[in-house]
């Protein structure tokens, strides 16, 4: 056993609970009091590998637990010390999966600098605004299918379908693979889900997944180089990194990163954003008074409150500090995002949904550092366009029921939650 | 007061530029380029909260 194992081994575990499946199947109110407790008296703690039912790991012994706002903001910015390349989920994933899945964002320097980079042009402030009729389009257009019918599923008709065109439009994936690759793209986070499975082995039907996802990208990465378009996927066919083109398997990796990244975090932000508007009648009509006056500073606390990615995973690069705690070089360090959004001392009364909230320095779109992320002001376009249109066309709109909420450690995930609305008159 | 960039830390999300368009701009090519490295005093605040945007903290005020 190497010096680092045996530290670990005799490292005692925190008392509370961050492992089990029953934490991650709760509710994020349940999770909030286990959280609570962290932040006042144990804000870096170890604990016990986290339950999963994917593979067992005989090699995990377990990670740190960072609960506080200050000290996730400081994780994030010490790459140096906290690393990616091994990995930022929980689970120690097998490589495959890992280079199939995650892209850049499982990436260290010097080669994560360069190849974000590539990627970058494409979410500037001025490629946004070059693209914002297109994201308001987009909003149109899922507004318009439902509006007629009264009663939705809101996951499935609205929350799922902002980000997969607006994503899909920028890397250049046509209609006939949108629903089947947003479909795809799921597993990778939701592979914990029992509603999602629907009894497949999840190892399984996550290699099926990457399968199906990379022969669509495949196809297109050919089509590309063939006949070169104005879309993400041709600037990453055309690019070149230190005199390198990427290769296939690389820009594959990227291409199901943007699926997931792109696809799985704004449509829980949406879920979440309107089950809160109508949780909180008081707000929305504040929201309704001046739209386009207030919607920026709305759209910053429904991102807090959603926190739709829940964690994320670092490794120690070598033994360091983290507020006090002795962190062993090889040691997992996971930074618990909601937790940090709803930390008392950064936020006045956290539990409060407060859409005039500023500033909100949450953390959701992560705490800063080379891997913040690159899609914020898309996302934060795509929400105020989805909720500009539904507000004004769909005025009574309300969740009706409780929505149905996934499983999982990664993303804060709805999967089912239905909405009813007074059906807008056709114009005649 | 002078803006100082760290093109190494840079990540080219353009925060910046969101606050201060006229004064920070990321080119097609990813690479973030100080339009005016040396704005007005009366534009203090608004660089301090451009410099303050940047996760990575490419961005300094000098003077």
């Amino acid at each position: 056993m190497s010096r680092s194992a045996e530290e670990r081994a005799a490292r005692p575990y925190d008392p509370a609970d961050l492992s089990s499946l029953a934490f991650w199947s709760g509710t994020a109110a349940d999770r909030e009091r286990v959280f609570a407790e962290l932040r006042r008296d144990r804000p870096v703690s170890w604990h016990r590998p986290v339950e999963n039912g994917l593979f067992e790991d005989p090699n995990d012994q377990g990670f740190w637990a960072v609960a506080r706002h200050a000290d996730l903001v400081e994780v994030t910015r010490r790459h140096d010390d906290f690393l990616s390349g091994q990995g930022i989920v929980f689970e120690s994933m097998p490589q495959e999966l890992l280079d199939a899945g995650q892209g850049f964002i499982a990436m260290d320097p010097p080669r994560h600098t360069k190849v974000r980079r590539l990627l970058s042009s494409a979410f500037t402030p001025k490629q946004m605004a070059r693209i914002s009729d297109r994201i308001e389009a987009n909003a149109r257009r899922i507004v318009d299918d439902i509006a007629h019918k009264g009663e939705v599923d809101f996951v499935a008709e609205v929350s799922a379908l902002v980000p997969m065109h607006n994503i899909c439009d920028m890397v250049g994936i046509p209609e006939q693979h949108r629903r089947t690759i947003a479909h795809e793209a799921q597993f990778a986070g939701g592979w914990r889900d029992e509603d999602l499975m629907q009894g497949a082995e999840p190892l399984t039907r996550l290699v099926q997944s990457t399968h199906t996802v990379r022969g669509i990208a495949q196809e297109l990465i050919t089509e590309r180089r063939a006949e070169p378009q104005d879309d993400l996927l041709t600037a990453l066919v055309q690019a070149e990194v230190d005199g390198e083109r990427l290769t296939d398997d690389e820009i594959v990796s990227f291409f199901g990163l943007l699926m997931i990244a792109g696809n799985d975090t704004t449509r829980q932000s949406t879920s979440h954003g309107m089950k809160a508007l109508t949780d909180y009648p008081d707000q929305r009509a504040w929201l309704v008074e001046d739209l386009d006056g207030r919607m920026g500073c709305a759209v910053e606390e429904i991102v807090r409150w959603a926190s739709p990615i829940m964690t994320f995973r670092r490794t120690a690069a070598r033994d360091t500090e983290l507020n006090g705690a002795r962190i062993t070089e090889g040691d997992k360090v996971v930074m618990f995002y909601a937790s940090a959004n709803w930390d008392e001392t950064v936020f006045e009364h956290p539990e409060r949904l407060d859409l005039s909230r500023s500033p909100n320095p949450h953390v959701s779109f992560g705490g800063g550092g080379i891997h913040h992320c690159l899609g914020n002001q898309l996302a934060r376009r795509q929400l105020a366009a989805i909720f500009r249109e539904l507000l004004t066309r769909l005025p009574d709109i309300e969740v009706v029921g409780e929505p149905v909420l996934s499983n999982g450690n990664f993303f804060h995930g709805v999967n089912r939650m239905q909405v009813r609305f007074t059906p807008e008159r056709r114009a005649a | 007061m002078r803006i100082v960039l760290d093109s190494t830390k840079c990540s080219s999300l353009g925060m910046c530029e969101s606050v201060a368009p006229d004064v920070f701009e990321v080119g097609d090519d990813g690479a973030l380029t100080v339009l005016d490295s040396t704005p007005p005093e009366h534009r203090r605040a608004e660089m301090e909260q451009a410099v303050a945007a940047c996760p990575t903290g490419a961005l300094s005020i000098e003077g």
